[in-house]
C-alpha cells in the first residue's frame, strides 16, 4: 500500500493527482520486461478486465482473479503505482449501469490504492434484439447530445462516490461519425468536467487516428478542450488497414503523435503521467530496444515540460 | 429509451451484416417506433459509412482472434477457409455476449458439435478442445472441475496425431472408446481411457482394422 495514496487523502471529484511521470499498460507479455527494467518507467497502468474473469453480473464471487496476473501486480504495486484502466464499464450504456462493477473497483481502490482510475467515454453493451445483452468488445461513439451529457454525468458523479479516487473518461477512437449532434467532443468533454469534475484521460493516438480517418483537425481540438482536466495522456502506435489507420496499439508512436504530445505537455497543470500503450503480441515485433526507446523519449519529453516525477514509496 | 434503443439498432448493425445492407438500402424502413427522427437519420447514414464496415470488421476480428488461439487442432482439420465460414454462420446465430474467450468459444464448438455432416473425423477433434477448454473454464472459488468424457469413433492417434504435427489426418482406423479428461493439481489436462466392456466388444467384431477416409 502506498501511504502517500491513503484513501482518505483522495479528493473525490478533485483532480489533486501526484506527478507520477512515465506509465506503461501491462500485458502479461510485458511481464519479463517490467520485472527486468523497472527502471525505465515510473507506473503501471493496468485494464482491469485482463486480470479477472467476470462469471457475470449477479453472479456470487462475481470476479476471479487470474492468479498469476494478480499476485504479479500485487508485487509491483509494493515498488510503483498501478493505476486501473478499464473497459468494462459502458458508462454510456442506456439499458443498465453496472454498479457492481463499481463495487468491485472501490475493492481495487482496497488493495493499491491508486491515484485515480480511468474508463471510457463509449459503450459497448447494449440490449440485444430480444435476445438478451449484447457486447461488442469495442468502444462504440455515443451521440454528443444533452440526453447523453445527463446519463454520463450522473453516472460519473456514482463513481465518483463509490470508487474514493479521481475518475477519469478517455476520448474515444471512432472510424465513423454519428451526424448533427449537440456537441463537439472538445466541448462535451468540458462541460462535462464542469459539471461533475470529471478528469480527462488524453488518449492522443485516438485523436491522431480521429484525424486520419475523419479529418479532425488535431490543433484546433486540443486549442478547445479544457486542458486543465487532463489528468492522464496516452500515447500508442497503429495500422493501415482497407483505407483506415487503426488503433492498433501495433507498435511504436508515429512522428504526429509525438509532436502533439510535446504541444500538450506544457499545458496540461494537473497531469499526472504519460502512458505507452501495445497489444502483447506486438510485444516481439517492436522489441526490448523498440520499448526502451518509446520510454526513453516520453522521459525525455516529461523532464522537459513537467516538474521532477514524485517517487511514491510504500 | 429512445438513446437505448438507438444503441440497440447500433449494435445490430455492427453484428448483422445482413441488416446493416437492409437499412443501406432502405430495404429496412422501419428501425423502430422508438427513435427520434435524427435517431433515425444516424443510423440510416452509419449503415453506409465504410468506417462501420470496419467496426464490424475490428469486432468479428476480436471473435475470430479467440477461436483461432484456442482452437488450434479445429483449425487444422477444417482450414482456415471452412473455420471462418462457420464462424460467421456461429455468429449469425449468436451475437457477442461476453469479453472472455473460453465462453464464446466453448458456444462454438457446441455449435459445430450440434450441426451435423461435417466430415468423419470434425466432431471428434472438435470434443477433445471442448474438453480441455471446459477444464479451463473459470469458476467460482472452490467449485469443483468436473471430469470430461469424449467418445471416439476413431483411434484418437490417427486424429490427434497428425494435427499436433500441423496437418490433416487422411485417415484412422476405426475404434470405439471413450478418454476422459481431468485437471491435474498442477494444472495439467490429463486423459486417461475410460474402460466400457460394451465399447470392447464393438471393437472385437472388427478383426482388422477398418479405415476411415476423410
Amino acid at each position: 500500500m502506498h501511504a502517500a495514496l491513503a484513501a482518505d487523502e483522495a479528493v473525490t471529484g478533485s483532480l489533486a493527482v501526484p506527478k507520477l511521470g512515465v506509465g506503461l499498460a501491462y500485458q502479461a507479455q510485458l511481464q519479463p520486461f517490467m520485472e527486468a527494467k523497472g527502471e525505465t518507467f515510473d507506473f503501471i497502468e493496468v485494464v482491469p478486465e485482463v486480470v479477472w474473469n467476470d462469471l457475470g453480473p449477479g453472479k456470487a464471487a462475481r470476479y476471479v482473479h487470474e492468479a498469476g496476473a494478480h499476485a504479479f501486480l500485487d508485487a509491483q504495486s509494493q515498488a510503483r503505482p498501478v493505476v486501473p484502466h478499464s473497459i468494462g464499464l459502458s458508462i454510456g450504456s442506456a439499458h443498465r449501469f453496472d454498479r457492481e462493477h463499481l463495487d468491485q473497483m472501490a475493492r481495487w481502490q482496497e488493495w493499491l490504492r491508486f491515484p485515480w482510475h480511468s474508463d471510457h467515454l463509449a459503450f459497448h453493451l447494449a440490449q440485444g434484439e430480444g435476445q438478451g445483452e449484447v457486447n461488442l468488445n469495442l468502444t462504440m461513439p455515443l451521440p454528443l447530445d444533452g440526453e447523453t451529457l445527463e446519463l454520463v454525468s450522473a453516472r460519473v458523479l456514482e463513481v465518483q462516490q463509490r470508487v474514493r479516487a479521481p475518475f477519469l473518461l478517455e476520448n474515444n477512437v471512432y472510424y465513423f461519425e454519428l451526424a448533427g449532434q449537440d456537441y463537439d467532443e472538445p466541448t462535451f468533454l468540458n462541460t462535462l468536467h464542469r459539471q461533475t469534475g470529471c478528469g480527462l484521460l488524453l488518449d492522443l493516438h485516438n485523436l491522431h487516428v480521429n484525424a486520419c480517418n475523419l479529418g479532425w483537425n488535431t490543433h484546433r481540438y486540443l486549442d478547445r478542450l479544457d486542458l486543465d482536466a487532463v489528468v492522464e495522456i496516452h500515447v500508442a502506435g497503429g495500422m493501415q488497414f482497407d483505407g483506415f489507420y487503426l488503433d492498433a496499439h501495433s507498435g511504436s508512436v508515429p512522428r504526429p503523435v509525438w509532436s502533439l504530445l510535446e504541444a500538450v505537455l506544457p499545458r496540461c497543470p494537473n497531469l499526472g503521467g504519460v502512458v505507452f500503450e501495445l497489444f502483447g503480441t506486438w510485444y516481439g515485433k517492436l522489441g526490448e530496444e523498440g520499448l526502451l526507446r518509446q520510454l526513453g523519449r516520453m522521459r525525455e519529453k516529461w523532464a522537459r515540460h513537467q516538474p521532477q516525477p514524485e517517487r511514491v514509496v510504500a | 429509451m429512445s438513446l437505448q434503443a438507438f444503441q440497440s439498432v447500433l449494435a445490430r448493425l455492427v453484428t448483422e451484416p445482413s441488416f446493416r445492407d437492409r437499412v443501406r438500402t432502405g430495404e429496412e424502413a422501419d428501425l423502430g417506433t422508438s427513435l427520434t427522427p435524427r435517431e433515425q437519420q444516424r443510423l440510416r447514414v452509419a449503415a453506409g459509412d465504410p468506417g462501420l464496415r470496419v467496426t464490424a470488421t475490428l469486432v468479428g476480428s476480436f471473435r475470430l482472434g479467440k477461436i483461432l488461439q484456442l482452437l488450434p487442432l479445429t483449425r487444422q482439420m477444417l482450414g482456415d477457409a471452412r473455420l471462418v465460414q462457420e464462424a460467421r454462420a456461429f455468429w449469425r446465430e449468436s451475437p457477442p455476449r461476453t469479453f472472455y474467450s473460453l465462453e464464446e468459444v466453448i458456444q462454438f464448438c457446441d455449435y459445430l458439435l450440434g450441426t451435423a455432416g461435417r466430415g468423419p473425423f470434425v466432431k471428434e477433434v472438435v470434443a477433445f478442445e471442448r474438453a480441455q477448454l471446459e477444464l479451463r473454464r473459470v469458476r467460482p472459488e472452490g467449485e469443483a472441475v468436473p471430469p470430461q468424457e469424449v467418445f471416439f469413433r476413431h483411434d484418437p492417434r490417427d486424429l490427434l496425431g497428425p494435427l499436433s504435427e500441423g496437418r490433416p489426418p487422411r485417415q484412422a482406423r476405426r475404434w470405439f472408446g471413450r478418454l476422459r479428461a481431468t485437471m491435474s493439481a498442477t494444472g495439467e489436462v490429463e486423459w486417461a481411457r475410460v474402460e466400457d466392456p460394451r465399447l470392447a466388444e464393438l471393437n472385437a467384431d472388427d478383426p482388422e482394422d477398418v479405415l476411415d477416409e476423410a
